[in-house]
C-alpha cells in the first residue's frame, strides 16, 4: 500500500440539464441563471401541481450511447450512469492508449442518494394494486437495489474491478471519490470510475419540494457525471487534474453551528493537504438550500471566486458532487486549485481540492 | 511504514431474530435456533409465502441513548442499536481525539424500504402532495450510517455502502483500510436491513423464496426467507486496543472484492473464486490456512451450487467446513455478511463451528468431502475464518478473520499487501 500515492483524474464525462459534455456545462455555468425552460422533461404532465420547475437531461436516449438490445428494462438512474460511463470510457480511450486488460480490472464507485426511488415506488405500487406479484416484472426488480447502476455499468463494459456504490445524500459522489481513492491506495484497484447519478422523477421531485430544504426557486434537475481516477506518473494517460485532497467527515450535532464546524474542519484538512496550491475557485454545494449559511460560515475566510453549480444543473441529489467535479474541469484554470464542498442534512460533510493540470 | 498497522475486532453488536447482543446471538447460533416466523410487518395474505426472519421484539428506544427514534427509519434503528451494543461490548471510552477520526461505514440492500412502502401507500391513497415530509426525510440511505454517528457522537467519515447483499463486508473492509492507512484508530462497520413488502415480493417474482424454512445446502432447498437486523463491529488498531487493555475477539486479516460483470442476478463461480483468492492474498494467508467458511449460503438452488463450485476451485479436495447461518436467521440482506463476521469472530474466540440448520440431505451435486456442519454446532479449533458475501450485480466481498496472537498475524506475517 502507498498511502500517499498521487492520484489523478484522467478525464470526466457529464450529462445534466445543461446538456451533454463539458462545453454545455461551462456554458450553463457562465450563462443566465437556471437551465432553459426548454429542458422540461418529455413527460411534464407527470409533474402537474408540483411547485417550482424541473429540468431533465435534454433529449436523453440511452440508445445514443449503447446498443438497444438489453436496455428495455433499465431504470433511468441506471441509464444515466451507463451513458456517463460510456462517454468516459470512449473519450478516455481516444485520448490515450489504454490496454483492454486495464479496463477489465477497472472498478466503479457510484454515488447515489437512494438509487432509483421511482423504481421502488412503482414496483411497490404494482404489488399493492395487483394484490401480490401478478403485476411484478421480475426483470425490473433488480432496479430497486441501489447498486443496480454500478453493476449494470460493469456488465455493459466488462469492468471486473471492485464494484461499489456509496450513499451519502448530497455528498455521495465526494464520498465515492474518497472511497475510490482509498481502494486504489490500499491495493484493491488500479483505476476507478467514480461519480454520481440522480434521476428526475415525480417521486424525488415531490419529496424535495415537500421537505423544503431546497429553495423553491432552484430547478430540480438530474444527471450523471463520472471521472476516471488512477495513479499519476509514467504510463498514466494525460491528467486533467490531480486529486490533491478529499475529506469526508460528520457533524453529529446537526445544528447550523454543528454543520459549519464539521465543514470547517474538513476544509481545513483539505487545504492543509493542498498547501502550496493556489486555490482560485470554490464550488460550494449548499447554495440555495437551508444549509447555505453553515457552508458560508465554514468558507468565510477563503478569498476566491465562488460558483454555484445548481445554476446550471439544478438540484441533483447524489450527482451533485460529480457535477462539482465536472464543473472544476470546465472552469478551473491550469495550475490552480478548485475547492469543492458539500453538506448533507444527515450530518455528512465533504471537502475536496482538485489541482487542475494543463490537459484541461 | 503503515504495513505494521493491524486491525482487531474489539466490539461486537447485533440485533437479530435469534438474539439481541452478541452473547444471546452466539447462544442462538450454537443452539441452532430459528428466527423465522410468520410475517407481521405487512399483510402477506396476497403472497404464496408467509415467512420472514423478523426481529419481532425489537424495541430501539430500549437500546439507543441519543437518537430520537421517531426521526429515523427502522433500518437506521437497527444500525444505531447494533453500534451502541458494539461500543458497550468493547468497553471503549472515546476521547475527543478518537472521536474526531472515528466514523461509521454501514452496508445495506434495501435501505429504509419500510418507509418507502409507507410513502407508496400515501401516494396511492392521497396523491403526491399528501406525502409526509417527515417520512420523506427518512428515505436517503446515508441516514443509516448517520444514525450511528449521531448516536455515538462521532465526527469521522460516515457513509453507507449499498452494495446489496455483500454490503456489510464492503463496509468492514473499507473501515479496516481506513485504520491500516492511518486515517482512523477506531471505526464502526457493519450492515442493516428491514423486512418489507417489496423485497419479499421481488424475490418471490424471481422464484427465489423458499416454500418453507430456509434449507441451505440441502438437496431439496427451494430458496431464501427474507430477514432483517443490524450487525456492527468495532474495529480498532491493534496498538490502540492493547494500550487500553481491550478484549480482542479476533483479528481482521484482510478482505477481497470482485465483480462478475456478467449478470444482474445470476452468480458466477469463477468470479467468486477470484474474490476468495484476492481475500487470501490481501490477508497474507494460503487457502490451506482456512479452518472455516461462513457461507453466503442463501438456500437458493443456484447460489449454493455456485458457491460450492467456487470454493472447490480454490480449496480443491481439502475443503474446510462450510456452513450457512442463514439457515437460522433467514437472509438479512445487507446485514448478512455483518452477522457472518460476528459468527466468524465468535467461532474463533469460542472454538466452535456454527451449524447449518434444517438440513436433511446434503445436495449430492456438491460431491464428496463437503462438511456443511449439518448436525449442530461442534467444537473445533478455528484459527482462520472466511466470511462470504455475494450480491445482485455480482458484487462479491469476502472478509477473513484470524485468531489474535500477540506476535505475528496468523498468515505468517510479512507484507500484507
Amino acid at each position: 500500500m502507498k498511502p500517499t500515492e498521487e492520484l489523478q483524474i484522467s478525464w470526466v464525462s457529464v450529462l445534466s440539464a445543461a446538456g451533454v459534455g463539458l462545453d454545455a456545462l461551462r456554458e450553463g455555468l457562465r450563462g443566465p441563471a437556471g437551465p432553459p425552460a426548454a429542458r422540461e422533461p418529455a413527460d411534464a404532465h407527470r409533474y402537474a401541481g408540483l411547485p417550482g420547475r424541473v429540468a431533465a437531461v435534454p433529449d436523453f436516449d440511452i440508445t445514443d450511447y449503447v446498443p438497444r438490445k438489453g436496455t428495455k428494462n433499465l431504470d433511468r438512474t441506471t441509464k444515466l450512469g451507463l451513458a456517463a460511463s460510456t462517454l468516459l470510457k470512449r473519450e478516455l480511450s481516444e485520448r490515450a492508449e489504454i490496454s483492454d486488460s486495464s479496463w477489465q480490472s477497472t472498478g466503479i464507485a457510484m454515488g447515489t442518494v437512494v438509487g432509483s426511488l421511482s423504481s421502488s415506488v412503482e414496483l411497490d405500487a404494482d404489488i399493492i394494486n395487483g394484490k401480490g406479484i401478478d403485476l411484478v416484472n421480475p426483470a425490473v426488480f433488480p432496479n430497486t437495489t441501489m447498486n443496480c447502476c454500478a453493476s449494470q455499468i460493469a456488465i455493459w463494459h466488462r469492468l471486473r474491478g471492485p464494484n461499489s456504490t456509496l450513499a451519502n445524500g448530497s455528498v455521495s459522489a465526494l464520498s465515492a471519490l474518497r472511497y475510490g481513492a482509498r481502494l486504489i491506495r490500499c491495493g484493491h484497484a488500479r483505476r476507478m470510475l467514480v461519480g454520481g447519478v440522480e434521476e428526475l422523477s415525480p417521486h424525488t421531485a415531490w419529496g424535495i419540494r415537500l421537505k423544503k430544504d431546497v429553495d423553491e426557486s432552484v430547478v430540480i434537475g438530474e444527471g450523471a457525471a463520472m471521472v476516471a481516477l488512477e495513479p499519476a506518473g509514467p504510463g498514466a494517460p494525460p491528467g486533467l487534474a490531480t486529486l490533491t485532497a478529499c475529506e469526508v467527515m460528520f457533524a453529529p450535532r446537526r445544528t447550523r453551528a454543528g454543520y459549519a464546524e464539521a465543514l470547517r474542519r474538513a476544509v481545513a484538512r483539505a487545504l492543509e493537504a493542498a498547501a502550496g496550491v493556489d486555490v482560485r475557485l470554490v464550488l460550494p454545494g449548499a447554495v440555495g438550500t437551508v444549509l447555505e449559511g453553515s457552508e458560508q460560515a465554514a468558507l468565510e475566510p477563503l478569498d476566491a471566486e465562488r460558483v454555484d453549480v445548481r445554476v446550471a444543473v439544478g438540484e441533483c441529489g447524489g450527482a451533485l458532487g460529480a457535477m462539482q467535479m465536472a464543473a472544476a474541469a470546465a472552469l478551473g484554470r491550469p495550475g490552480t486549485g478548485v475547492l469543492i464542498t458539500g453538506i448533507d442534512d444527515s450530518g455528512a460533510v465533504a471537502a475536496a481540492v482538485l489541482t487542475m493540470g494543463s490537459g484541461s | 511504514m503503515s504495513g505494521a498497522r493491524r486491525v482487531v475486532v474489539t466490539g461486537l453488536g447485533c440485533v437479530s431474530s435469534i438474539g439481541t447482543g452478541v452473547e444471546a446471538f452466539t447462544a442462538g447460533i450454537k443452539a441452532g435456533r430459528s428466527g423465522v416466523s410468520e410475517i407481521r410487518s405487512f399483510d402477506s395474505g396476497d403472497f404464496p409465502a408467509h415467512l420472514a426472519g423478523e426481529v419481532t421484539d425489537f424495541d430501539p428506544a430500549s437500546l439507543v441513548r441519543v437518537i430520537d427514534v421517531d426521526s429515523w427509519g427502522r433500518t437506521a434503528h437497527f444500525a444505531a442499536a447494533a453500534a451502541r451494543l458494539a461500543v458497550e461490548d468493547s468497553g471503549i471510552e472515546f476521547t475527543e481525539a478518537t472521536r474526531a477520526t472515528t466514523g461509521a461505514i454501514i452496508g445495506t440492500t434495501n435501505g429504509e424500504a419500510p418507509s418507502v412502502d409507507a410513502l407508496t401507500r400515501q401516494w396511492l391513497d392521497g396523491g403526491p402532495s399528501t406525502l409526509s415530509a417527515d417520512n420523506v426525510r427518512k428515505i436517503p440511505a446515508g441516514n443509516i450510517a448517520a444514525a450511528v454517528s449521531v448516536e455515538l457522537d462521532l465526527h469521522g467519515e460516515t457513509v453507507v455502502i449499498p452494495t446489496a447483499c455483500s454490503a456489510a463486508n464492503y463496509a468492514i473492509g473499507s473501515a479496516a483500510d481506513k485504520i491500516i492507512a492511518g486515517e482512523s484508530e477506531v471505526m464502526l462497520a457493519g450492515g442493516a436491513d428491514s423486512v418489507n413488502r417489496f423485497t419479499h415480493a421481488g424475490f418471490l417474482s424471481l422464484g427465489a423464496v423458499a416454500d418453507g424454512v430456509p434449507r441451505p445446502f440441502d438437496r431439496d432447498r427451494t430458496g431464501i426467507v427474507t430477514a432483517e437486523g443490524g450487525a456492527v463491529l468495532l474495529l480498532e488498531e491493534l496498538g490502540h486496543a492493547l494500550r487500553r487493555g481491550a478484549h480482542i475477539h479476533a483479528e481482521l486479516l484482510g478482505y477481497g472484492l470482485s465483480c462478475d460483470a456478467h449478470h444482474i442476478v445470476h452468480p458466477d463461480a469463477e468470479s467468486i473464486a477470484e474474490c476468495i483468492r484476492r481475500a487470501h492474498a490481501n490477508s497474507g494467508i494460503e487457502a490451506g490456512d482456512v479452518d472455516y467458511v461462513c457461507a453466503h449460503g442463501t438456500g437458493t438452488p443456484t447460489n449454493d451450487i455456485t458457491e460450492i463450485t467456487a470454493t472447490r476451485l480454490v480449496f480443491g479436495d481439502d475443503h474446510p467446513p462450510i456452513s450457512s447461518i442463514k439457515s437460522m436467521l433467514g437472509h438479512t440482506m445487507g446485514a448478512a455478511s455483518g452477522f457472518g463476521a460476528i459468527a466468524c469472530c465468535k467461532a474463533i474466540e469460542d472454538s466452535f463451528l456454527p451449524p447449518t440448520s434444517n438440513l436433511s440431505t446434503v445436495d449430492p451435486a456438491f460431491g464428496d468431502g463437503i462438511d456443511v456442519v449439518g448436525s449442530g454446532a461442534r467444537p473445533a479449533d478455528v484459527r482462520v475464518a472466511q466470511n462470504h458475501g455475494f450480491a445482485f450485480g455480482g458484487n462479491n466481498a469476502i472478509t477473513i478473520f484470524g485468531a489474535y496472537r500477540d506476535r505475528e498475524p496468523v498468515g505468517g506475517g510479512g507484507e500484507r499487501r
